[in-house]
């Protein structure tokens, strides 16, 4: 199994939670946003703490600190485009690009503007596969959409979709053109319905109109659909909680948002 | 003289947007003898306007960046407009950046009453948008991402050893011993 954590950890030094975090998950790959840490004291930590098998894959791109214990991997950056980082990671015989995004943030952003940015990322996700020859895609990170926004399931968007049966069929058509499908699953974790919290995200103001947003999210390329084996949401980091007593975020504690972790088998067929 | 031809519109100039940006591709491609290279990829926006998105390449490892898009209408080369990607760095590295002052408290006011938005990237002709070109190319903002691209790579290395090889025998205690030899 290779398990990768994407955690936007909102500005805050949570180095020691992070660590926890690796500890209790085992994580091959963790993936910060928005840490205002040097990288480079977040890996002597990990070293530390963790595993002296840490390091930092090859970017230029500074919005994600990006930390990998397993050299196979690889994770080195290919592209670096509008708030995207693109890596290579290589997961048993299967080659695959892992984009990493940080959407447009909604206090300044309306649904139009962010809804063109998932449009334009699209466009250059395809640019990247098509320069890297990869077919296989994990794109991962804080969108500041929710599944349901209509930049994550437009055909010229993201074209996400809610269920791995949806995906089946590969592609859809739009206007003479052909959109590879992704399978979202964060709908399944949407709502009190789940085991975990209803979102990753909490907020009753103007931009939180639902409550819970499910703003942190990974999108599975449909030729990869057999290979994911899971994502969850995080609530604590080892022994220490990062949700509140009402079993939101703790921002006082941790970040605005909750972390996820992603499974992927590697015993899967090409 | 004509008082009533459009100022400065040259009629054996009509390159279009794409025309340039492909000539700006050959530049590359000769001055960075191969190094690096543009690609050109073309996509509509969300509003319906033709897009040319604008990636840098360095060729020998395959690695891209997303340098900035034109946007123009369909069927109509121009006006057409360079979107420069987000500058993301922090103060401490910018050479010059914009300092709000009291003005942002009062903005509202301004907004109210409406005001003129200028758009310095909007170019009405080839010439004009051959300026702007240059301009975005020669920004800060995309010379130090080009560099990020190139260091690192084995051919950096292997070029930054070239260059310490010629200073170190441009050192001036080196450049001293012939002169010393012709006395």
């Amino acid at each position: 199994m290779t398990r990768i954590i994407f955690w936007n950890v909102n500005n805050k030094d949570l180095t020691r939670l992070v660590c926890s975090l690796a500890i209790a998950t085992t994580a091959d790959v963790i993936v910060l946003n928005e840490n205002s840490v040097p990288s480079a004291d977040s890996l002597r930590d990990l070293r530390a703490t963790v595993s002296p098998d840490f390091f930092i894959p090859t970017s230029t791109e500074r919005r994600f600190h990006c930390f990998c214990r397993n050299p196979r991997l690889d994770m080195s950056e290919v592209h670096n485009g509008f708030r995207t980082s693109v890596r290579k990671l290589s997961i048993g015989t299967h080659q695959m690009l892992l984009a990493l995004v940080h959407g447009l943030d909604l206090r300044n952003n309306d649904s139009e503007t962010r809804q063109s940015f998932a449009q334009s990322l699209s466009t250059e996700i395809r640019f990247v596969k098509d320069q890297q020859n990869v077919e296989k895609v994990l794109v991962l990170g804080d969108f500041n959409m929710n599944p349901y926004d209509r930049g994550m399931n437009l055909a010229a968007g993201l074209n996400a979709m809610m269920t791995k049966e949806c995906v089946r069929r590969g592609v859809r058509r739009h206007l003479g053109e052909e959109y590879d499908f992704y399978y979202n699953p964060m709908w399944s974790l949407l709502g009190d319905l789940t085991n975990g919290p209803a979102g990753t995200v909490y907020d009753l103001s103007n931009q939180g109109p639902y409550g819970w947003s499910m703003l942190d999210q990974v999108l599975v390329h449909h030729s990869i659909v057999n290979m994911f084996e899971g994502v969850r949401i995080l609530t604590s980091a080892g022994e220490h909680l990062i949700m509140d007593g009402n079993g939101r975020p703790d921002s006082n504690t941790a970040s605005d948002h909750f972390p996820i972790l992603v499974t992927l088998r590697e015993d899967v067929d090409e | 003289m004509s008082k009533f031809f459009p100022a400065g519109l040259k009629l054996d100039d009509s390159q279009t947007p794409m025309q340039i940006l492909e000539e700006a591709m050959r530049d590359w491609e000769v001055e960075s003898a191969g190094l690096l290279a543009l690609v050109l990829q073309l996509a509509k926006s969300q509003s319906g306007n033709d897009l040319i998105l604008v990636h840098g390449k360095h060729v020998p490892s395959n690695r891209t960046i997303s340098l900035f898009s034109v946007v123009h209408r369909p069927g109509n080369p121009y006006p057409a407009t360079i979107q420069l990607r987000q500058d993301d760095l922090p103060k401490v590295l910018r050479k010059s950046f914009y300092e709000e002052g009291l003005g942002k408290a009062l903005g509202i006011m301004s907004t109210v009453q409406g005001r003129t938005v200028n758009n310095p990237w909007v170019s009405d002709t080839p010439s004009e948008f051959r300026s702007k070109l240059q301009e975005a190319f020669n920004s800060g903002l995309i010379k130090s991402e080009v560099l990020n691209l190139v260091a690192g790579t084995p051919e950096a290395v292997e070029a930054a050893k070239a260059v310490e090889a010629v200073e170190a025998v441009e050192d001036p205690a080196d450049l001293q011993k012939p002169q010393d030899d012709v006395e």
